[in-house]
C-alpha cells in the first residue's frame, strides 16, 4: 500500500513540473536588435 | 522574438507578455547598420501571448490570451554608443523569467515604424551581433 502511494506522489511531481517547464531556449551567433520605448506618463 | 508592454491603468496595471517563434524572414538586415522587424503576430502559429490585468484595489489577478497585431519596426544605428558585452544575468518579470548569456558587439538605434499601432520613435535602441549567445526564456503558468 506504502508503494502505492509513492507511485502516485511521483506522478503528481511529474504532471506539475511538466507543466511548468515552458520554456524557449535561443541559441544565437549573429543579428540582434532591442527596443524600449515609453509612451505618455510622467517620469520621475 | 519576446515582448513585455506594462499599461497602468485606472486602479492597477496590465501587463502583457508574448514570446515564440518567428519566420526567419521576418527580421531582416545584412548588415546591423539598419534592420527591419516585420511579423503579422495573429499569423503566427509557434507563438504565445498572454495579457494580465492586476488590480490593486481588489487584489484580483486575470490573466487572458493577448490581442494580436502588426509589428513593424526599423532600428536604424546612430552609434552615439558603442557597446561590446560580456555577461551573465538572470531577470525576473510577472510572468516571466528570462536567463541571458551574451557575448555582443552593438551600437544605440533609432526607432521607427508602428508596434500595434504605437509610434516607437520617442524611444531608442540597441542593434548588433550576438557571439554564442543564449537566451533562455521561461514563462510561468497562469491561471
Amino acid at each position: 500500500m506504502k508503494s502505492m502511494i509513492l507511485a502516485a506522489a511521483v506522478l503528481f511531481t511529474s504532471l506539475t513540473m511538466t507543466a511548468q517547464t515552458n520554456t524557449d531556449v535561443v541559441h544565437q551567433d549573429g543579428l540582434f536588435a532591442q527596443a524600449l520605448a515609453f509612451t505618455g506618463g510622467t517620469s520621475i | 522574438m519576446f515582448f513585455d508592454t506594462f499599461q497602468q491603468t485606472s486602479d492597477g496595471i496590465i501587463d502583457t507578455f508574448a514570446s515564440g517563434q518567428i519566420p526567419d524572414g521576418s527580421l531582416q538586415g545584412d548588415d546591423p547598420a539598419h534592420v527591419v522587424l516585420d511579423v503579422d503576430t495573429s499569423q503566427l502559429t509557434n507563438f504565445i501571448s498572454s495579457s494580465c490585468t492586476f488590480s490593486f484595489v481588489t487584489f484580483t489577478e486575470t490573466c487572458r490570451p493577448a490581442p494580436t497585431g502588426l509589428i513593424h519596426v526599423e532600428w536604424r544605428q546612430v552609434r552615439a554608443t558603442t557597446t561590446h558585452t560580456s555577461l551573465d544575468m538572470q531577470q525576473t518579470f510577472f510572468q516571466f523569467r528570462i536567463s541571458t548569456h551574451q557575448v555582443s558587439d552593438s551600437a544605440s538605434a533609432a526607432l521607427s515604424g508602428s508596434f500595434f499601432g504605437l509610434d516607437p520613435s520617442d524611444g531608442g535602441g540597441e542593434v548588433g551581433v550576438n557571439h554564442g549567445s543564449t537566451i533562455e526564456i521561461d514563462r510561468f503558468p497562469r491561471h
